[in-house]
């Protein structure tokens, strides 16, 4: 049987759960080894060590009013929580709590689609559903809009937007917790806050206008532990009339810095809509060249160079991208922007796909990057793997930020390839990827294994990307559980009054400390210097 | 016959095509004897469930086609894709979960094992067996009475209450 959370007794705990069936039922609440292990990160990079984090049970329930019934358990028995919407994000833990010993509050039985005005193009789903939920439910119902979907696509909104991730289309709603609108929250308290106009009882805008009056709480509940959102507010895509695919090629190492400045300038014109990708096919794969370049952290233009045209004559670096709208605006913005980017010698255009809307089902499958037309996909699984291989390793994502500038994706991947390589690991993929209006994620994969001492060189590896990136202005968006505390000291400024900001948030929110002690390294007074 | 589930082995292709077709037929149709393929895990201890079987067949994959043809020869309902498991997935396996039970026969890359593996546990199914090839990996996930409920209700539904309208 698991054991109970650290601090509680076995008696106490097994009291809580007898209350917790009295809340949800007893097939809903799951306390044996094997269903605990459901909640295990396959992906941990503590598989198989003492302080792997784990469950010691997991509960879930159908409803608001359930919520605020565990919620009250928790409360009266001091009982960690850790509330997961589908818990599927494996490169940031999955369903596995930040604390060891919490109650994992599963919350996929609550995935009803309560609301999708294709008039307003909104939505209001609660935090089970998935982004094949909404998706399905678009397609059957005939409503012209997208989802924007994470990859792969098999997680939930409420989980991916409270985590600040982000998709593929348009940047109004790529930004997943910027294409929010309106939130309902469980608080550590039990009382139940409806944010924005949804404060208002009648208001009929609670999904059309996010502010509504006075303070703007909904961020409090990105990427913290305040409270348990039961509900949230989507805006959605209206389906274009067409879309075209295209990809930009540039032969020469710096010429990224005038493709990145260009596209970029393109983006807030809005004339290139759709999330950029800019990577390096040059500096994909194992050459032992390429692997000694990467290595040195420090080879010139003109090495880099000299072995892209060693290498076949690949171009240096290419951006994916797709513009969608009528088929005449897209055709003017394409002209416009290969005008603009034609000033770079050997600059290079491809059409790579083109698409008419609605699509048939067999039209929506035969789609390459489904991603950037809101089709969620687990193609991405497979792209990872030699067919055959079995996916049993894993891997984190780092996730530095940098600014939209060619230069940073250069010195960023310079760095990262020499830490790599001095810490005996083959170099990560390069590629800047704009997600967000003014700035661009340079994704790692970190591997992940199921052994100490491979998972102790991963470690230290991740801990030196941390610090080292941030050190030189690049610092994390996200990260994964196992390192809330390190990603957290990265954003130490005024002496670590943010750090102090949150502390006194969760103290006056959740004063006996139950909901997700420890996520980004926020900490209840009770546990407060507790290693997790 | 291969062990399920707790260490794959290399037979060839027409047994491990045939075993696991079988094991899954034998999963649906309650055969106690033939579901338990001689190997002791805590799945094959338990009575073998009633249950409706699919097969789900990566086309993409060498050895699909025979995959493909030995299921619809046991009469099992062939689900068919290229790739990517996704459409198939919404279109047509999370609803038979979701109302359940049913056992899956999959031929399919051992990522779309792996994403399957983790998508099914939400509809209280395990895998059951698994056998590893070169290119792919077979495996039976099955929905059985006694483990854990299924978290999805019967229908994802939309629905506003009348006093929001």
């Amino acid at each position: 049987m698991p054991k109970p959370p650290p601090g509680l007794s076995e008696r106490d705990f097994q009291a809580a759960l007898r209350a917790l069936e009295g809340v949800v039922g007893r097939e809903w609440l799951f306390a044996t080894d094997e269903d605990v292990l459901l909640y295990r990160d396959g992906y941990s990079p503590l598989w198989g060590e003492a302080e792997e984090r784990f469950a010691s049970a997991a509960v879930a329930p159908s409803s608001v009013e359930q919520v605020q019934g565990i919620v009250k358990i928790a409360n009266q028995y001091s009982l960690p929580l850790y509330p997961i919407s589908t818990g599927r994000n494996l490169t940031y833990g999955g369903a596995a709590p930040a604390y060891s010993g919490s109650v994992v509050v599963d919350l996929k039985r609550m995935n009803r689609i309560l609301d999708v005005s294709a008039r307003d193009k909104t939505c209001l789903v609660e935090p089970g559903v998935s982004y094949f939920d909404l998706y399905r439910h678009l397609r059957t119902n005939k409503i012209p809009l997208w989802i924007d979907t994470a990859d792969p696509g098999w997680g939930g909104l409420m989980g991916n937007a409270l985590d600040r991730g982000g998709g593929y289309t348009d940047i109004e709603f790529r930004d997943h917790f910027d294409a929010h609108c309106g939130m309902e929250v469980v608080l550590p308290t039990g009382e139940v806050v409806r944010t924005g106009m949804g404060a208002s009882p009648q208001a009929k805008t609670w999904q059309l206008f996010k502010y509504g009056l006075g303070p703007w709480v909904d961020g409090i509940f990105s990427q913290s532990n305040f409270g348990i959102v039961t509900k949230m507010g989507f805006w959605l895509m209206e389906e274009p009339e067409a879309a075209l695919q295209v990809s930009v090629t540039v032969p020469k190492r710096r010429d990224v810095v005038p493709l990145v400045d260009t596209l970029h300038s393109l983006m807030c014109a809005h004339t290139v809509p759709s999330q950029v990708t800019v990577a390096s096919p040059v500096m994909a794969g194992n050459n032992p060249e390429l692997v000694r370049l990467r290595g040195s952290g420090g080879a010139s233009d003109a090495d880099w160079d000299r072995f892209a045209a060693g290498a076949g004559g690949a171009p240096f670096w290419a951006a994916q991208f797709v513009y969608y709208g009528s088929s005449k605006v897209i055709a003017a913005q394409w002209e416009h922007t290969k005008d603009r980017l034609s000033s770079i010698a050997g600059v290079g255009f491809r059409e790579t796909a083109s698409y008419t809307f609605p699509l048939s089902d067999e039209q929506a499958e035969a789609v390459a990057d489904k991603a950037r037309y809101g089709i969620p996909s687990l193609n991405l699984f497979g792209s990872r793997t030699a067919p055959g291989a079995p996916p049993l390793e894993g891997h984190m994502d780092f996730s530095p930020m940098i600014p939209p500038h060619g230069e940073a994706l250069i010195a960023l991947s310079d760095y990262t390839g020499k830490v790599y390589a001095d810490q005996g690991f083959p170099p990560s993929f390069v590629a800047g990827m704009m997600f967000h209006p003014r700035t661009m994620i340079c994704f790692h994969a970190v591997p992940t294994f199921r052994n100490a001492a491979d998972n102790a060189r991963t470690r230290k590896l991740f801990e030196t990307l941390v610090r080292g990136c941030a050190e030189r202005g690049w610092p994390i968006y996200r990260i994964h559980p196992v390192f809330h505390k390190l990603g957290m000291e990265m954003f130490s400024a005024g002496d670590g009054s943010l750090h102090r900001l949150h502390e006194t948030l969760k103290d006056a929110i959740d004063p006996n400390g139950i909901v997700s002690p420890g996520r980004y390294d926020i900490w209840p007074r009770r546990l407060r210097g507790t290693r997790a | 016959m291969c062990r399920p589930l707790r260490g794959g082995c290399m037979v060839d292709r027409r047994s491990f095509i045939t075993s696991t077709i079988a094991f899954a037929t034998a999963v649906a149709v309650g055969n106690e004897a033939e579901g338990r393929s001689g190997a002791s895990t805590p799945a094959d201890a338990a009575p073998a469930p009633t249950e409706p079987a699919i097969a789900l067949v990566d086309l993409s994959l060498g050895g699909s086609a025979a995959f493909a043809a030995a299921a619809r020869e046991r009469g099992l309902d062939t689900l068919q894709y290229r790739g990517d498991v996704a459409a198939v997935w919404m279109r047509e396996l999370e609803p038979r979960l979701r109302s359940g039970p049913i056992a899956i026969a999959g031929y399919t890359s051992a990522a779309t094992w792996f994403c399957l593996d983790l998508l099914a546990r939400d509809f209280g199914a395990r895998t059951v067996r698994r056998s590893d090839e070169t290119e792919a990996v077979s495996f039976v996930i099955s929905q059985s009475p006694g483990r854990r409920a299924a978290l999805a209700p019967a229908a994802v539904r939309a629905q506003w209450s009348a006093q929001h309208a």
